[in-house]
């Protein structure tokens, strides 16, 4: 559990993929997420399922392992698929069973898809990608903000902080669970606001300890020379390669196909 | 050559509070292993503090390698000199992986990257945690982050390593692992100060503070301090147990040297003793 | 309470539990009155262990009696069963100090109390606090009304402590009591804690990785490896058995060290390690020869 956390959602492997720069990935998750929401057509989704497909393939994830996740928002698509069914409207549309229309039908298939290929694609870069990658990868993303004053760097540091005592905190927490339930603290029984006061005793020593931490990781940090206005330095250097120009040119193909599709292949609504 | 000079510190918490630090002045040298002794709320942890300009003196001035800690412009002189090891192994790690957290150092004061890496290879093998560069943090042992924390101190090259209760909250084997490599550290040239309740850990050093009240109560070597055990219980501290022990038998009548600090040192003269008869 | 254990099992469940070592078999026993020590380094399953000792951890193979308590696999035990059992072993974790939130010392203490006897008068309460901050050195009055946080850290873990004996418990577990305190803060807490035993408490259990500690103040020794229990004896014929303990990963006590190198050397020195008693043997041997 403490690395999964650590690690997010991350599948180890040595792929094709996961080599690829975190900016590159993270810029065509971008462009793919677009372009989801432009598609019109079902060719234009068959492009889409095909370009994630072979992304797949590539990044040596288990196709099992990276379905798994829709698991998470299948409550969201049949929410959407229904909401869709009852709700869509269109002039010539024929009621093929009870009320629902053949357009309808389609539509809401198609917002359907839309989602689960939203999730699949997201996940496959955090299956690729470790968070500190991630955090990097934002880091140099953002760095143009600077500019205006924008506070990149802190915000990626806050970023991977966070990630390193998320599972600090709850080991921490599990902890001040046993202590409490040991002198017969009852988070179980009653109703809501009964089990809501019963949560004080764990948060507030937990806040506590955050605070805690929080000062004697400010004293390490100042004690290290931290300070966000000197000229620092980065000890990874991102460096792209030719699997990031051979990666995004594929990409690239694909989108363009979907985009030229989108043009000629009719539009579905 | 003077590495941290105190003169007639003063420090307190808050506006209306008691001083914590009362008028206190030593010196600390390039190169000594300094143990500074003293119960909990003596005062120990916060001259560690003012040692590197984490806390500033209200009144008073403390200088490091000649650096005024009061002076805003050159704080970061005396932090590339002073590096700072804490009590609890979980909260100081800034990144996921070793060798990053070793870099945010060098990259504060803004290393090149390829002397970054230099100098990551160089702290872990002075902790002796080459081993482990590329893992998270959270699968280390407490020793082990430890001996991080002191990597990503020593990645500023610094002069003084001021260890603040860092081995409070360590098991046998952790403390014994931290405490070897510290005293390598001492060896190479680094000056070494020890904030510490634990006794036998400040036998290891070549002088020790006993703080009470925020001020220097006792200051000498470790068999010199070691010597008036009611003297340092009047200080909230006890002998270590080695020591307590020989002390015993001296009072016993058995022909024995006063100054034993370790429990090797206590069977050795135990030995020689026995073979005497 | 007497507490026996026969091949108690705990595998680790990667989703649900945290910095839990498994157990692979524990058998052990430990008899109402015993000042029972256990030692282990890091990871030998130690914590995993005690926290089933008031069914935090529910077992999930093996046997395991607490008194008239049955916590053994398969035995279904009712809330209001466990919720008893916890009043009566009392578990003292690591830094208790950091579990304190209430807002004044009285209220802290309490809330065991609250929990466990819902039917209690103010007046039971109070008098169950006050015994309480007694049993831990402190006064009361003066104490009561003070915020948990604002106290040192010594007199915070002892208000922790407080906390735990307030529901009267007959035996009582502590994970590293002393870790943390200066010298003479650790030396009046423990006594402190075998103090207990004049009171309600009949058994204590402390977890502990300092030897010295253990030698000092237990009559009874368990050694944990690899979620075993390895040997369990008097201190004394444990750090007899210097071989062995070194195959666990675990020193000598000091004076066990001395009684080595002097076996060594033909010096038979009879000590139960003990400095005291080490000091009194060694006395007499010397003026012997």
């Amino acid at each position: 559990m403490l690395a999964d956390v650590t690690f997010g959602q991350y599948y180890e492997a040595n792929s094709f993929v996961h080599k690829m720069d975190a900016r590159v990935k993270l810029i065509l998750l971008v462009l793919y997420i677009v372009l989801i929401f432009v598609v019109k057509n079902f060719y234009g989704f068959l492009v889409v399922l095909a370009f994630l497909f072979i992304a797949t393939l590539f990044s040596k994830v288990p196709i099992l392992e990276l379905l798994k996740s829709i698991k998470g928002v299948v409550f969201i698509v049949i929410l959407t698929f229904v909401l869709n069914i009852f709700f869509y409207r269109a002039d010539d549309a024929k009621v093929i069973f009870w009320f629902i229309t053949d357009k309808a039908l389609i539509f809401s298939c198609f917002m359907a898809l839309r989602i689960i290929t939203l999730v699949l694609g997201s996940m496959l870069l955090n299956l690729t990608t470790t968070p500190v990658a991630l955090t990097d990868g934002i880091e140099s993303l953002l760095k143009p903000l600077k500019y205006i004053k924008f506070p990149v760097h802190e915000l990626a540091l806050v970023m991977s902080i966070a990630l390193r005592f998320i599972p600090i905190l709850m080991s921490e927490a599990d902890r001040i669970i046993m202590a409490q339930k040991a002198r017969g603290a009852d988070f179980e029984s009653g109703n809501i606001f009964k089990r809501a006061k019963a949560m004080i005793p764990i948060l507030i020593p937990l806040l506590i300890s955050a605070f805690r931490r929080a000062e004697e990781l400010g004293d390490a940090m100042d004690s290290r020379c931290y300070s966000s206005s000197a000229v620092r330095t980065k000890y990874r250097v991102m460096r792209l390669g030719w699997r990031d120009l051979l990666g995004a040119l594929f990409a690239c193909v694909c989108f363009a196909g979907i985009i030229i599709l989108n043009i000629y292949g009719g539009v579905v609504s | 050559m003077e590495a941290i000079k105190f003169e007639n510190v003063y420090f307190k918490y808050g506006q209306n509070e008691a001083p914590v630090i009362n008028n206190l002045s030593l010196t600390i040298n390039k190169g000594e292993y300094v143990c500074m002794l003293g119960k909990n709320g003596s005062g120990k942890s916060t001259i560690a503090r003012l040692m590197n300009g984490l806390l500033l003196p209200n009144a008073g001035k403390v200088t490091v390698f000649d650096y005024d800690t009061l002076n805003k412009e050159t704080i970061f002189e005396v932090r590339k000199r002073v590096g700072m090891v804490f009590q609890n192994p979980d909260n100081q790690m800034v990144a996921t992986i070793v060798e990053d957290d070793i870099a945010f150092g060098p990259e504060n004061i803004g290393v090149k990257s390829s002397e970054i890496g230099e100098r990551i290879d160089f702290a872990l093998d002075a902790t002796n945690m080459q081993k482990y560069r590329f893992t998270a943090g959270q699968k280390l042992s407490g020793g082990q982050k430890q001996r991080v924390a002191i990597a990503g101190v020593l990645a500023i090259l610094p002069e003084v390593v001021i260890l603040d209760e860092s081995t409070s909250m360590l098991d046998a084997v952790g403390r014994k692992e931290v405490l070897s490599v510290v005293k390598e550290l001492n060896k190479k040239g680094i000056t070494v100060i020890s904030v510490t309740h634990y006794m036998d850990e400040a036998s290891l050093a070549d002088k020790i503070y006993v703080i009470a009240d925020g001020q220097i109560a006792m200051q000498g070597t470790p068999s010199e301090i070691f010597k008036d055990a009611s003297e340092l219980t009047k200080y909230g501290l006890e002998l270590p147990k080695s020591t307590y022990i020989a002390t015993k038998l001296k009072e016993n009548g058995l022909p024995i040297r006063g100054d034993i600090l370790t429990g090797e040192e206590l069977a050795e003269e135990l030995c020689k003793l026995f073979q005497k008869i | 309470m007497q507490i026996i254990s026969k091949d108690l099992t705990f595998a680790y469940n990667k989703k649900a539990e945290f910095n839990r070592q498994a157990l692979n078999g524990v058998d052990l026993v430990i008899e109402e009155g015993d000042v029972f020590g256990i030692i282990g380094h890091t990871g030998s399953g130690k914590s995993t262990f005690i926290q089933h000792l008031n069914g935090l951890i529910k077992t999930q193979s093996g046997t395991l009696k607490v008194g008239s308590y049955d916590l053994s696999s398969g035995v279904k035990n009712k809330a209001n069963v466990l919720k008893q059992l916890r009043s009566e072993v009392g578990m003292v974790f690591q830094y208790p100090e950091y579990q304190l939130f209430a807002e004044t010392v009285y209220e802290d203490v309490a809330f065991g109390v609250r929990n466990f006897f819902p039917s209690y008068t103010s007046e039971q309460v109070d008098e169950a606090v006050q015994n309480a901050l007694n049993q831990v050195g402190l006064d009361y009055n003066e104490i009561k009304n003070k915020s948990p946080f604002e106290l040192s850290g010594g007199q915070k873990r002892r208000v922790a402590i407080a906390g735990v004996l307030v529901t009267k418990p007959k035996v009582l577990v502590l994970d590293e009591p002393v870790a943390g305190l200066d010298p003479q803060g650790k030396k009046q807490l423990m006594k402190l804690i075998l103090n207990l035993k004049q009171n309600s408490v009949k058994t204590v259990v402390i977890v502990s990785h300092d030897l010295d500690e253990v030698t000092e103040n237990c009559n009874k020794v368990a050694v944990f490896y690899n979620g075993k229990v390895v040997m369990c004896d008097t201190p004394k014929n444990i750090f007899n058995n210097v071989k062995e303990l070194e195959s666990y990963k675990l020193g000598l006590p000091i004076t066990a060290k001395c009684t080595q190198e002097l076996k060594k050397l033909g010096v038979e020195i009879d000590t139960n390690y003990k400095a005291s008693d080490f000091v009194e043997n060694i006395v007499r041997a010397y003026k012997n020869k």
